[in-house]
């Protein structure tokens, strides 16, 4: 019972330590070069498992466009849950990082919302004949890139650093409603997109030539994203850290010129 | 390689690689100017805050 308390405020305490900007940077200057290694070691094991796969029986060489088609759309549906949750973090326990951390993977976001998109586009030509269809799962994932665009312009709009955090944190909840839309798109409605293939409760209804590029490539794009995300929260921390170093350079000249002016 | 399909598959990759380092570089830009900005405020005498603070904000 003691050991579990002093486990769980050990691990509250680290957490909130993270808190702390200067020990966030520390944590990052080893991490991001780490998770960079990984997945280059991860995307390289992936891109020559895919290009050795043979060739779909119906699907013939296209089959090669989803090991890139499929981590990106992961990885767009993945970063609004994070995005969500740092939501929730800002709002309710108003962790300093939270805020942080839905700046900066708004961007990200919006990139890999384009390439699930772009990619599934040039599938869908030669599969289905069409670039194409406003059918719900096409049509749900259009509107997060759509909800992506709308909060990277609205964290960039409100320049007053809390008001702006509130609102991007609330209007990031809302929009979390789109994700099991997406989701569970091709199940509710008759879409031209099919369902899901991997993450079935039975067995995954692919072989294994092509479940395992697809599955190395979707944690690359994972560590991708962890990467990229870090990456960019350094950057939002020294951004924030250079805007109070000239308020407050500003202020001291404010004071000393009404002094002297005294 | 790729056979019909050549025109699909290649636009994808190169689109996907194309984007993924745009981020990279576009991330790292940012980077290397705000430590440069950080650098000049330091220089003309700036300092941080947190800096004075640190001891009360890591008790928390």
């Amino acid at each position: 019972m003691t050991d579990v308390t002093t486990k769980s405020v050990g691990f509250w305490a680290w957490f909130w330590d993270l808190a702390n900007p200067t020990r966030f940077l520390a944590v990052a200057s080893w991490l991001i070069p780490v998770l960079a290694i990984i997945t280059v070691t991860l995307l390289g094991i992936g891109l020559y498992l895919g290009f050795s796969a043979p060739q779909d029986y119906q699907q013939g060489a296209t089959v090669q466009i989803m090991f890139i088609h499929v981590p990106s759309s992961w990885i767009a549906m993945m970063c609004y849950s994070v995005m969500s949750v740092s939501a929730l973090g800002s709002l309710v326990w108003r962790h300093p990082l939270a805020d942080v951390s839905i700046r900066a993977a708004a961007p990200i976001g919006a990139a890999f919302t384009f390439l699930a998109l772009l990619t599934g586009s040039l599938w869908g030509k030669p599969m289905w004949g069409t670039w194409w269809v406003w059918d719900a799962r096409l049509t749900s994932v259009l509107i997060l890139f759509i909800i992506y665009m709308g909060l990277i312009a609205l964290s960039r709009a409100i320049e007053e650093p809390i008001t702006a955090a509130r609102s991007l944190a609330i209007i990031t909840l809302i929009g979390f409603i789109n994700i099991p839309i997406i989701k569970f798109s091709v199940n509710w409605w008759n879409t031209l997109h099919q369902p899901a293939s991997v993450s079935r409760l039975a067995k995954p209804a692919m072989d294994v030539v092509f479940l395992y590029p697809l599955l190395t490539m979707a944690l690359a794009y994972t560590t991708l994203f962890f990467t990229l995300h870090l990456m960019a929260m350094r950057n939002e921390i020294l951004r924030r850290r250079i805007r109070s170093m000239r308020m407050s350079a500003a202020r001291r000249i404010d004071t000393q010129s009404a002094s002297q002016g005294n | 390689m790729f056979g019909d399909h050549a025109a699909f598959i290649i636009p994808a990759y190169a689109v996907s690689i194309l984007v993924i380092l745009l981020l990279i570089i576009w991330l790292r830009i940012q980077y290397s100017n705000r430590q440069k900005e950080l650098l000049i405020l330091e220089q003309s005498g700036v300092k941080r805050r947190a800096a004075k603070t640190q001891g009360e904000n890591s008790g928390k």
